[in-house]
């Protein structure tokens, strides 16, 4: 079960802090489940892809688990992973 | 000639005397204004080795072609001096009336040097200048002079003024106008060295613009594309949502950088603080995005709607008077917060110090058992004796490094500062371009100078493995900070643009008439950087400063043990980055490098040159 997290403005588009998106084996499937899921989360944080699917808007960026930022929707997940999903801006 | 006045005014506070000088077309275009444009008048003056708080020392207010302009976010003005924390170059930013009023004044920059005889109001009243004493005004927080000086002056007068930490010359004592800080650095200090305790600005002298229906134009379609998506994050939540996010990748400062996470995190985050206590959302003068997100001191009541005075919160002064003293109580870091804004206090640097003292506490190093990370009155109590000089304060006031110098026992590993300016809420180690951005920044560790935690937040670059191709992305950030510090404009915009250097350029040309290019104005970041790399040297540099703590190339963050970075590699981007600049390996300036940015005529008479 793969489980979403939301940080800043993401959080505030989704409603919630964390969404567990089911077994999805790849970025991309975790987008398209949450755009299917949350669709509050449409045009600022999620687009459609021209190819299908859903991508992270330029304001978001992803984050596997703390260790790697990713925008490429078929990198490859596995069953336990956290994908969390930032505000792209961290300046402060 | 368009945007600009031409010429800046000089001001001799020993005798009163001023004087306007005239600036060039050539000059103006050169460095554009703000910290380009300082830098340039800090070089001219030739005072690079002076004691920043002494007589000698100048200080100049600077704004830009852009100020007055119906750009969005384009009301702001650069405060430049030696800094009296760094003893380097150092530039300040602030948003607000002042600029326009200031640039109304008469002149494209006011610079202060001397000292007065008695504590004084500088007034330039359209393009005259007096100055008056300060009399019951010193003393006074920097809200109260404000209001008392508004109430004297009239509010066509705009009054950037220092509260009584300037006054006592804290190290970074910060200039206040209309509750907007020039923060970093100290030149709050300066202006007390020099005994002025407010610069008041009024009058009627505009400037044209060479296509004004086009740069209307331009405006709107810049206003509009401000309320997007892009500056949601500022808009809605401001930066102190910087917080929980930090926390979960574990790059939030805390307990003196001991730590990468704060378990209370979410306790004080916008989003907590929120639910307890009113908050009003503001905008900086002139700003369409509206960041400035103020929260009520106290929390409410069940039925109450707002409870005392309201505290404008970012993510810097929450970091750095929270997690960075393990304060988890967020009356605390408000009254914290307040407490700076009255005495006049950068809390970054505050905020810095206090840790440091604390962690010096623990190991036995310093006594004041009071000074105990995670005590809410003891942050509290520290900043008023800072911000007073009073007690343990007169110490701390001297900022991290020289405090750690007085402690000696190697407490100087740990004081995270560069250069003596105190790290902000990046933690280097997991936000490695970052670190190399700390490392070689003119005006020390700091995060508006260099955005290089932009990479580190994509997927660029591994943030926890720095290498030497990391030295073209913290240049390329650097470079863009340089342009929209001497344009002015504000940093938030950035992600609207998808060209900076053409959106730029297009502006510049709409204001000044200059037919000016993209490829123009990364030749003009590159000058300004490195304008003031040759203040440095002038001021003393060498190869050695340009490097971290030694806490953060030895030892890990207590809860991520893996997360290290290395000399080796740090050494190796910094060498990168000074090659990428065309600068020698280590870092000096070659002469035909100075020639090509039409640098050679600033070279001091009595600089000191290494090769």
């Amino acid at each position: 079960m793969v489980c979403v997290e939301f940080f800043g403005v993401p959080r505030t588009r989704a409603g919630v802090g964390m969404i567990d998106v089911g077994d999805v084996s790849t970025v991309g499937e975790a987008l398209d489940a949450l755009a299917e899921r949350l669709p509050s989360l449409h045009e600022d944080c999620l687009q459609p892809r021209p190819s299908g699917g859903w991508e992270l808007t330029t304001y978001c960026i992803a984050n596997l688990a703390g260790r790697q930022f990713v925008r490429d929707t078929g990198i490859r997940l596995e069953p336990d992973d956290v994908l969390l999903i930032f505000s792209a801006d961290a300046g402060g | 000639m368009f945007g600009y006045h031409g010429r800046y005014l000089r001001i001799d506070l020993a005798t009163g005397d001023y004087r306007y000088v005239a600036l060039s077309e050539k000059t103006l275009r050169a460095f554009l204004g703000g910290s380009g444009l300082g830098a340039y008048l800090l070089l001219s003056e030739d005072q690079a080795a002076a004691d920043p708080l002494s007589p000698e020392a100048p200080l100049a207010f600077v704004f830009s072609s852009l100020v007055g302009s119906p750009l969005t976010t384009s009301a702001k003005f650069s405060v430049v001096a030696k800094g009296p924390l760094s003893d380097r170059f150092n530039d300040s930013l602030a948003s607000s009336s002042f600029a326009l009023a200031g640039k109304r004044a008469g002149a494209d920059a006011i610079v202060l040097v001397g000292k007065a005889d008695i504590p004084v109001v500088v007034v330039v009243d359209d393009g005259a200048v007096r100055l008056d004493p300060a009399g019951p005004l010193w003393g006074l927080s920097c809200q109260e002079s404000e209001r008392q000086l508004r109430q004297a002056y009239g509010n066509d007068y705009q009054c950037a003024v220092i509260g009584p930490a300037g006054e006592r010359q804290v190290r970074y004592a910060t200039i206040s106008h209309d509750g907007r800080h020039a923060g970093r650095g100290g030149h709050g200090a300066v202006l007390g060295a020099k005994q002025v305790k407010a610069l008041a600005v009024r009058g009627t002298q505009r400037c044209e613009w060479a296509r004004p229906a086009e740069l209307v134009a331009l405006a709107k379609q810049l206003s509009d594309q401000s309320l997007g998506p892009a500056t949601a994050k500022y808009r809605e939540l401001g930066t102190a949502t910087n917080l929980t996010t930090f926390h979960r990748l574990q790059a939030l400062p805390t307990r003196n950088f001991q730590d990468s996470q704060f378990a209370e995190a979410e306790r004080l985050s916008p989003e907590s603080l929120s639910l307890t206590r009113g908050k009003a959302r503001a905008s900086c003068a002139a700003c369409t995005i509206g960041c400035e997100h103020i929260y009520q001191l106290h929390a409410k009541e069940p039925g109450q709607q707002s409870v005392g005075p309201g505290v404008r919160l970012e993510y810097e002064n929450l970091f750095a008077l929270g997690p960075l003293c393990g304060v988890d109580d967020p009356q605390a870091v408000l009254e914290a917060s307040l407490l700076c804004d009255q005495l006049g206090l950068d809390t970054i640097s505050t905020g810095g110090t206090l840790a440091f003292a604390m962690e010096c506490v623990e190991r036995g190093l310093l006594d004041a058992p009071w000074l105990r990370f995670g005590d809410a009155s003891a942050l509290l109590r520290g900043v008023r004796e800072i911000g007073a000089r009073e007690g343990l304060g007169d110490a701390l006031a001297e900022g991290s490094r020289r405090l750690a110098g007085q402690l000696g026992g190697r407490s100087i590993e740990f004081a995270a500062q560069v250069k003596g300016l105190e790290l902000p809420g990046y933690e280097p180690r997991a936000l490695q371009t970052m670190a190399l951005g700390f490392a070689v920044g003119a005006r020390g560790a700091d995060h508006n100078r260099s955005g290089a935690y932009e990479v580190d937040f994509s997927d660029r670059v591994d943030r926890r493995d720095l290498t030497p191709a990391g030295a073209h992305f913290a240049m390329e950030t650097e470079n863009q900070a340089a342009l929209m510090d001497s344009l002015i404009l504000c940093k938030f915009l950035r992600r609207i643009f998808t060209d900076f250097h053409g959106e730029a350029a297009r502006m510049l040309r709409l204001v000044t008439g200059w037919e000016v290019t993209d490829g123009e104005m990364r030749q003009t970041a590159r000058r300004i950087i490195t304008a003031k790399k040759l203040f440095n040297i002038q001021a003393g540099w060498t190869p050695a400063e340009d490097t971290l703590p030694q806490r953060f190339l030895t030892e890990a963050t207590r809860d991520a043990p893996t997360t290290r970075l290395s000399a080796t590699a740090l050494n190796k981007a910094i060498t990168a980055y000074n090659q990428a600049r065309g600068w020698t390996a280590d870092g000096w300036l070659p002469a035909e490098h100075l020639e090509d940015l039409g640098l050679t005529s600033l070279q001091s008479s009595r600089e000191i040159r290494g090769r």
